[in-house]
């Protein structure tokens, strides 16, 4: 199994999360642990990179829920970006596309972002 | 005679002192009544009863002095503080005190006596208690004959004094008497096992004793000017043979622990290690709390082998942890410890010694000149490590070296114990914690299938171990009307257990009201979202169906397809709907979307949860939407029971062992078109 890993990269006012790996019960407190610091240093505009990510189960999914109410209170938002089909597959059949953006490409949400 | 001392012991103190004084004003009235000059019976009356009186009052303080012979300073300064007092009133007592008959003398003289009688009881039981410690063979026999030829001289003293013939008797006794005093004298056994520096305090104690002791003998034999000779010479005598046997002792003493100075500290070091280890040895039993224990070994590691630091460090894996540092900063000690860890400069096996630190390219701040490294060993495996510095140059003997290694092995066995228990203590409680949440699963799921006509129902449940938080549960609506509801939980264990409950509770309630399925899911999001966390959703499908008509109308919030067989072909809805608990819109029920499917004669519908599409096998792969669809396809005409045990066969075969992470749950059932118009025939 691939180890599981988070980094970040800031293009302008915008985080990019690159999430890796197995998003479960086990490895999500390390994507909670990148949210509290982006919290802490106040940067809520957040695009989730999730070109890299195999799989994510409930506990993973309760990780984006947990903070996008703070990032959108904030003047910010989680978008989602880059998405393998499969794991696209899991959000959508919770809904999430009804309530958070996803794009193809990090560049399209980026772009969003700066639009505003 | 043991017997009734014995008893005498039991008495209480309060009792004792009364006896004390009564044998004392017993002796003081005789004295003054019996005209003792004159009359040898009386004479040895008053006699007896002063002897009487002396051991009364040493019965009484024997309490005060047994088992102080561990401690002994503190008797001995006593003894001293007496014997300087008993000192005191003879040397200074003039000599008309045992002449002049005015009243001031008279109590005078018997308040002097009654101190001097109480002082030397006071020494009596100390020199008895030394006499008797660390003794293993009982010694007793050569007391009591000591103290019965005290008493034999003491009473012979004056006894003859009109025949000078006899004399030869008292003398004889007295010699023999000191005699058995000396041989007495060589009980010092406990002197041994007392630390060096109450060894130096008793050198000095010993010869003050020596000094006074000795005086008050020569006083007590000078027998015509001192008072107390005059008024009982058998006390005179008893006291000065007391003091006599105490000065022999005390010059015994005196050479013994001159002798034994030099080894004191060697014997410290061996009893303070002993003690420690001994500790140690009970806390491993005890302590469970991993980081006091920690503290505990390094704190007596420094203190037995009198280092200037000591910590203690755990390897995981080579993961380096410093868990107790002891008079040494901890990211100090980090430092020197990945330092000379990663130079390879640690012995895994034996004993580390490091005169420097600058030789592995550290900075020593702290004048480090001597280390000592031992490895915490157990089954052969490595579990940490011991660390130990002082600042002098080949500050560690051979002596240190052995107690740092013991140390390391006993802290070694301690911090392996301690883990265990944390790891049962957390095992057992979270065992507990399953074993109610399963409880609470399967008293929420329903017992049996429901009886409803034109339907033929299966459900089957599988329990992942770490309990999944599925449900699933049927409602009869009205003669017409059934409802369906499976559900999954978000998250394990006991807390999805009790979201569970929270779920069933709401289902069955909603349920009894005339509802259509989105109207039910709505409202089940908008008490969810206000009960649950922010991380826990639930995922449902509600569906209605109408037996007579053979329409079913259901909708979904985020949960897995709903599959609907006809003859051989399979379809897949996913109507739209966001997971309950999710979205806080007050217009959610517009994000659902309700389907409504009209089902044939024969038709089936699979309700799963995601535990059936998420099964793995051994290569990681999922079992998957499509190996599900085919299963039920290629099933042809079975019972829902067959259909059941079919798809959970093909799960089986393909997990092949490989754990079950979540619950399974699959509720199948068959519109009997054909048994209605059966029945209606």
């Amino acid at each position: 199994m691939t180890e599981f890993n988070v980094q970040t990269r800031t293009e302008g006012s915008v985080q990019i999360l690159y999430v890796k790996g197995y998003l479960d019960a086990h490895t999500a407190p390390e994507l909670e642990d990148a949210f509290n610091k982006l919290i802490d240093d106040k940067k809520y505009k957040v695009v989730v990179n999730l070109k890299d990510l195999n799989y994510i189960s409930s506990a993973g999914l309760g990780v984006f829920m947990a903070y996008i109410e703070t990032m959108r209170e904030n003047g910010g938002d989680i978008k989602f970006s880059n998405l393998k089909k499969e794991v696209f597959n899991i959000f959508d059949l919770l809904g999430f596309p009804m309530l958070y953006e996803f794009y193809d490409d990090e560049k399209e949400a980026i772009n969003k972002f700066n639009e505003q | 005679m043991d017997f009734f001392l014995q008893k005498y012991f039991d008495l209480s103190n309060k009792r004792k002192l009364g006896t004390s004084v009564s044998a004392s004003l017993l002796f003081v009235l005789t004295k003054l009544v019996l005209p003792a000059e004159s009359n040898f019976l009386f004479f040895l009356l008053t006699e007896l009863l002063g002897l009487l009186t002396f051991f009364a009052w040493s019965l009484f303080l024997f309490d005060f002095v047994y088992g102080q012979s561990s401690d002994p300073i503190g008797i001995l300064m006593n003894s001293m503080i007496l014997g300087a007092l008993v000192y005191f009133l003879l040397s200074v007592s003039p000599e008309y005190l045992s002449a002049e008959d005015n009243l001031i003398s008279l109590l005078l003289r018997y308040a002097f006596t009654f101190v001097i009688i109480a002082s030397s009881a006071y020494v009596f039981v100390v020199l008895r208690e030394l006499f008797f410690a660390h003794q293993k063979s009982n010694p007793s026999l050569y007391f009591n004959t000591m103290v019965l030829l005290f008493i034999l001289a003491a009473l012979t003293a004056r006894m003859f004094e009109n025949n000078v013939q006899y004399d030869f008797i008292g003398e004889s006794l007295t010699g023999i008497a000191i005699a058995v005093s000396v041989i007495n004298s060589i009980r010092v056994a406990w002197i041994a096992f007392i630390s060096k520096k109450q060894k130096r305090i008793l050198l000095l104690l010993s010869l003050i004793l020596i000094g006074l002791f000795g005086t008050i003998f020569g006083f007590t034999e000078k027998q015509h000017s001192n008072f107390l000779a005059v008024l009982s010479p058998a006390l005179n005598k008893l006291t000065g043979l007391i003091f006599l046997y105490g000065t022999i002792y005390f010059v015994v003493v005196f050479f013994t622990a001159l002798f034994h100075l030099p080894t004191a500290e060697a014997i410290d070091r061996k009893t303070h290690e002993l003690t420690s280890l001994m500790d140690l040895n009970k806390l491993i039993t005890r302590v469970l709390d991993f980081n006091e224990l920690v503290d505990t070994i390094t704190e007596m590691t420094r203190d037995v082998c009198n280092c200037q630091s000591a910590w203690l460090v755990t390897a995981f894996e080579d993961k380096l942890e410093v868990n107790s540092a002891n008079n040494i900063g901890k990211e100090e000690a980090e430092t020197i410890t990945v330092t000379l860890f990663n130079k390879n400069m640690i012995n895994r096996e034996g004993l580390t010694e490091l005169n420097s630190l600058e030789q592995a390219g550290l900075v020593n701040n702290l004048k480090f000149q001597s280390i000592i490294i031992a490895p915490l060993n157990i089954h052969g495996k490595n579990i940490g490590f011991l660390f130990t510095a002082k600042r002098q140059s080949l500050g560690f003997d051979k002596e240190d070296k052995v107690a740092i290694s013991a140390f390391a092995d006993y802290a070694a066995v301690a911090i392996e114990n301690s883990k265990l228990i944390e790891q049962s203590i957390e095992k057992e409680r979270m065992e507990k914690e399953l074993d109610v949440a399963r409880e609470i699963q399967r008293k929420i799921l329903p017992k049996e299938k429901p009886a409803i006509p034109y339907l033929e129902v299966s459900a089957s449940f599988i329990p992942a171990f770490e309990v999944g938080g599925d449900y699933y549960d049927f409602f009869k609506i009205d003669e017409e009307h059934s409802g369906f509801v499976i559900a999954d939980v978000s998250g394990k264990g006991i807390q999805a257990a009790f979201i569970m409950a929270e779920v069933k509770g709401i289902f069955e309630s909603l349920s009894k009201i005339n509802l259509s399925p989105k109207e039910i899911l709505s409202q089940a999001n908008e008490i969810l979202k206000k009960s649950l966390d922010k991380k826990s959703f639930v995922t449902a499908v509600y569906g209605v169906l109408n037996t007579k008509t053979g329409k079913f109308k259901f909708a979904r919030a985020g949960h897995a397809p709903v599959l609907h067989k006809q003859n051989s072909g399979i379809k897949s809805y996913v109507p739209r709907g966001i997971g309950l608990g999710i979205s806080s819109t007050p217009d959610f029920i517009k994000t659902l979307e309700e389907m409504e499917i009209q089902l044939g004669n024969n038709d089936i519908i699979v309700l799963f949860t995601d535990g059936i599409n998420e099964s793995k096998n051994a290569r990681n792969e999922e079992f998957g939407y499509s190996r599900l669809e085919r299963v039920i396809v290629e099933s042809g005409p079975v019972s829902t029971d067959d259909l059941s045990s079919q798809i959970i066969k093909e799960i089986s075969l393909f997990a092949k062992g490989n754990i079950q992470h979540d619950d399974i749950t699959l509720v199948i059932f068959k519109w009997n078109f054909k048994n209605k118009l059966d029945g209606e025939n």
